[in-house]
């Protein structure tokens, strides 16, 4: 025990006796010192080596930029790479719809009296009839043989619709039905107690043979009509009857004779209807009555208050049309009296307050249909419409007041919380029968192609995105894009070359050849077509991406397989991997622990060069469109969206050019890093 | 030789069989063909008596793409190998007259810029190997470095927007200007040629770069040879040096260039001649590609991948040829 004290006693003297020799006098060293020779490891030399280059320097910054623009830039820049934006600017709108209304639309003046849509279809054709021929009434029949009178009122623009009460008055048959027969049985068969002799069916044949279709028997007329090929029906014409159960002397059957079937008569003061009978004759038809049931009219109408706007029921507008169809000047509607005013023109409907409504041929009515527009707006429009159809044009301007909007799009009001009124343009266009008003409005839109300003830096593009964030978002995938595909080349590389350059022999023939092929496949038309392959199937854009960068590996390990091989080629003849195979390693282990190590300069130098053309390639594919799709930003796609077209590369040069630089940048920075590596690695070079 | 050359051939053949094998795989699976366009612009013609589907399956297999890809390919194979490549779908002309029509104006292009190329790269990148670090050394390997970073597509952006917009000494595209056809054969020619300086300047300047440092790379190698040192130990001037001992010897490795550039030169230009609407054939091919248009695509890429080969094979001959201590075997 006490010998090792003694032991630890020396050592600590001399320890002691060291310390103070190196602290010594004038602090310089002893040559057998041995931290006087630095001794660095190789990765030390080689990263001593690199920060000399002053190139491979500023390709590291510039990388190191462009990673924190692209990856920590997001986190302090407020907007997304989808974040649209909106400004306020004047746009000319469809502002309102002007229509001349000439259609005449139905009132009923009775839920229940309603006429059936096969009779009010026709109304609109039926009163064009009537002005034509000047009548002030006309009837209709329905489907179901309803008769309806459609007449004229003191108002042109007013019709109304009157379902016609009748009796039956009697049955008029023209002709008298005798037989029916078919050539093809070559038999008549007559109506009950009609028997005819042979000769008659014989006259029969004839007339069918000559086409005359008529003949005379025993001083009767007859007649044969094609019912259906091939059977006929034969009638007897000459005399007629009438089955009546009103007034039904000869004067009157002479009158039904005569009439048209198709529309009305009038004997005796009285209006007769005719309805198709089913024994082949009509019925004659009394009129006994009408009930009023519908309106027809073109007015519409227009409230006074245009903020508050009353609703205008279907029963009040058939009381005040009734009474403007009446010519009256007044009428009563739920408790209420009104007054039409018919003075300056226009038709008013007035209640006890004021000017309540007016009845009008003029439709002006927001596009939107938000607002409704005010009587005075829409005298405007029509002074202006008149004028534009006297002078025949299709297009006129006028100025009116309208509500003034700031630079956000909200009203402007004065002091008094009124709204600000501002004289505006509006053009009145013709569209075939309608016409359209046009005027600037303050409207929210998209704030597409914005120059450079505080909020967005670099402006914005074509679909009011970001610029700046869209790079920062589009270096990301872009930088994504290279390492991956660099990575997964540098995989299948290295396994490849690996297996190829250490067994030598048939796998490595085989490896080679179809590392030949691979080379020899030209890859840019390869890429373009799967890029059409790919949008063919319209996929998601990540799923995309992942398939672009599958295979653009795929596509590019040849070349790092054939340096792995290369390498490994000349270093398994060295003697440390002699040492390795008598130690007994395993193949896999002496391929990837003894040889790969050797060969990571060369890997880690083509990886470097190489992220800088898979950036490349990865933006010219997305520039032809076939790379990465729009929604999703990178550079390449953000360069294709405006440099396409000349207009648009001359006008939105502030757009390109930055994201072109930092492509170019990124690339340059690769290679400069890439190429301060290889100096690096290998200082052969240096003289 | 002979029989080195005879292995290589029937190596590169293999290797073709293989390649137009993918490439017939991949184009016969798109499923956007233009068969399929043609077939429905058939099918809605007035008066047409059959069904979409009728006129595919009559031009599918017309066309010989309905008996699988495999037997497709031996179809397509022993057409081509007889000369006939069969009409292309998008040109609407055989596809041999299409490629006579474009090949020449890619051709010139290509070689106008492999000229200016060389050079200007090969005084470089010697004059940068001879004072290596110095100011000239690291200018060239910023430019070259940059050249090879340069997206062709933002150098015909910016070469566009600079000489044609805004300089406007240039046309924006085209091969030819509206009174073209009003020339003298003279004008016409200058006509051409003034259409072609941008194009031509887009692929020197992202060409550039790559040959630049493989001079420079090979000449530092030179000026590091024994002989060089005994060149100057004899006493001779560092011009006689650098332009007799070391230029000849650095020309051995360019030769290499060379034989890669064959189908550089023949190949055409894809994404610049499209950008400058040359209608050379990278054009024609970009717009085949993109249509779906089988019978072009496959002449075309069938002609790079020969080429790809023949320029090996050539470089590695070339060397062999110029460089007495390479031995072909």
């Amino acid at each position: 025990m006490a010998a090792y004290n003694k032991l630890n006693e020396v050592l600590k003297a001399k320890e002691k006796l060291e310390k103070e020799n190196l602290g010594n006098s004038d602090g310089s060293m002893r040559l057998d010192d041995t931290q006087r020779v630095k001794v660095l490891s190789p990765g030390r030399l080689v990263f001593k080596r690199f920060i000399r280059n002053r190139l491979a320097i500023v390709g590291t910054v510039v990388l190191i930029a462009m990673f924190l623009f692209s990856f920590l830039g997001p986190l302090f820049y407020p907007y997304g790479q989808r974040d649209r934006f909106y400004k306020y600017g004047y746009l000319n709108i469809d502002y309102a719809y002007v229509e001349q209304r000439s259609e005449f639309s139905m009132l009923p003046l009775d839920e229940e009296l309603k006429a059936d849509s096969s009779v009010t279809n026709f109304v609109n054709a039926k009163i064009k009839e009537m002005l034509a021929a000047d009548a002030s009434s006309s009837y209709l029949s329905d489907k179901e043989g309803n008769i309806y009178c459609l007449s004229a009122t003191e108002n042109e623009k007013v019709y109304t619709l009157a379902a016609v009460e009748t009796e039956l008055d009697g049955n008029y048959v023209q002709r008298e039905f005798i037989a029916d027969f078919t050539f093809v049985a070559n038999q008549i068969t007559y109506s009950q107690g009609a028997e005819l002799p042979e000769e008659f069916w014989n006259l029969v044949k004839a007339a069918v043979s000559d086409k005359s279709m008529v003949f005379t028997f025993e001083g009767s007329e007859y007649a044969v009509e094609l019912v259906k090929k091939p059977s006929y029906a034969v009638y007897c014409t000459s005399n007629d009857s009438y089955v009546g159960t009103g007034a039904s002397d000869s004067a009157f059957v002479e009158a039904v004779r005569a009439a048209d079937k198709t529309g009305v008569f009038v004997y005796g003061g009285r209006t007769y209807h005719f309805d198709p009978a089913e024994n082949g004759g009509v019925d004659v038809l009394l009129e006994v009555g009408t009930t009023p049931c519908e309106l027809a009219t073109t007015f519409v109408f227009d409230a006074y208050d245009p903020v508050d706007v009353p609703l205008f029921t279907d029963e009040f507008k058939v009381s005040a049309i009734g009474a403007v169809a009446a010519g009256s000047d007044s009428f009563e509607y739920g408790g209420k009296s009104y007054t039409v005013n018919t003075g300056d023109g226009h038709i008013t409907v007035s209640d006890g307050e004021g000017d309540f409504a007016r009845l009008s041929t003029l439709v002006v009515r927001r596009e939107t249909g938000e607002d409704t527009l005010s009587i005075d707006f829409k005298d405007a429009v029509a002074a202006t419409l008149a004028e534009l159809q006297e002078n025949n044009l299709a297009k006129l301007e006028f100025n009116y007041m309208m509500p003034e909007m700031n630079d956000s799009g909200d009203l402007v009001y004065d002091e008094n919380g009124n709204v600000q009124s501002i004289e505006t343009e509006i053009t009145l266009v013709r569209k075939n029968q309608s016409y359209e008003l046009w005027c600037e409005q303050m409207k929210q839109l998209i704030d597409i192609y914005a120059s450079p300003s505080l909020a967005h830096p670099l402006g914005t593009d074509g679909d009011g995105y970001d610029i700046l964030a869209r790079a920062m978002y589009g270096g990301q995938v872009s930088l994504m894009v290279g390492f991956v595909v660099v990575i997964l080349e540098t995989i299948l590389g290295v396994i490849m070359g690996g297996i190829a350059g250490y067994f030598g022999g048939w796998i490595d023939s085989i490896i080679m050849r179809i590392v030949d092929i691979f080379y020899c496949i030209p890859s840019t038309p390869i890429l373009i077509i799967i890029g059409a392959f790919l949008d063919d199937l319209q996929m998601n854009e990540y799923v995309r991406l992942i398939w672009m960068m599958a295979v653009l590996g795929f596509l590019g390990w040849a070349g790092v397989a054939r340096l792995v091989r290369g390498q490994i080629l000349s270093l398994r003849e060295q003697e440390f991997m002699m040492a390795a195979e008598a130690t007994g390693l395993k193949v896999r282990r002496r391929i990837y622990r003894h040889l790969v190590p050797n060969v990571m300069p060369q890997l880690i130098v083509t990886a470097t060069m190489g992220l800088g053309s898979v950036i490349l390639i990865e933006s010219t594919l997305s520039f032809l469109g076939l790379g990465v799709k729009h929604p999703l930003a990178t550079w390449g796609t953000m360069i294709n969206s405006v440099a396409t077209s000349t207009e648009t590369m001359t006008r939105y040069a502030y757009i390109w050019i930055p994201v072109g630089m930092l492509i170019c940048l990124t690339v340059i920075a690769f290679n400069f890093v890439g190429d301060g590596l290889r100096d690096a690695f290998d200082p052969k070079m240096k003289r | 030789m002979v029989k080195f050359l005879v292995k290589r051939v029937l190596m590169a053949c293999v290797i073709l069989f293989f390649v137009m094998f993918i490439i017939y795989t991949l184009m016969s699976s798109l499923p956007t063909s233009y068969m399929e366009t043609v077939a429905r612009e058939m099918s809605s013609k007035a008066g047409t008596t059959k069904s979409y589907q009728e006129w595919l399956d009559e031009l599918n297999a017309f066309y010989g793409m309905d008996k699988g890809v495999i037997v497709g390919y031996f179809v397509w194979l022993g057409n081509a190998i007889k000369g006939n490549f069969g009409d292309s779908w998008y040109w609407t002309v055989p596809v041999i007259e299409k490629f006579n029509e474009v090949i020449w104006r890619s051709f010139y292009l290509g070689v106008a810029a492999f000229v200016l190329e060389m050079g200007i790269a090969i005084p470089l990148g010697v004059v940068a190997a001879k004072k290596q670090y110095g100011f000239v050394d690291y200018s060239v390997t910023v430019v070259s470095l940059i050249g090879i970073s340069l997206p062709t597509f933002f150098t015909a952006s910016i070469l566009k927007w600079i000489f044609a917009v805004n300089l406007g000494w240039f046309e924006i595209d085209g091969m030819q200007s509206r009174y073209y056809a009003m020339m003298s054969p003279w004008g016409q020619f200058w006509d051409i040629v003034w259409h072609y300086i941008l194009p031509c300047m887009t692929l020197v300047i992202t060409g550039i770069g790559g040959v630049m440092r493989y001079v420079r790379t090979n000449t530092l190698e030179v000026l590091n040879a024994d002989y060089i040192r005994t060149a100057r130990a004899k006493g001779l001037s560092e011009r006689r040096v650098i332009g007799y001992h070391a230029f000849r010897n650095t020309l051995i490795p360019i030769v290499t260039i060379l034989g890669n550039s064959l189908p550089g030169l023949f190949s055409g230009a894809l994404i610049t001649e499209t950008l400058f609407s040359i209608r050379g054939i990278g054009y024609a091919s970009y717009y085949s590609l993109r249509n779906g248009d089988i019978p072009f695509t496959m002449f075309y890429l069938a002609f790079i991948a020969i080429l790809t080969l023949l320029g090996t094979l050539l470089a590695d001959v070339l060397y062999a040829a110029v460089d007495p201590r390479v031995r072909v075997n």
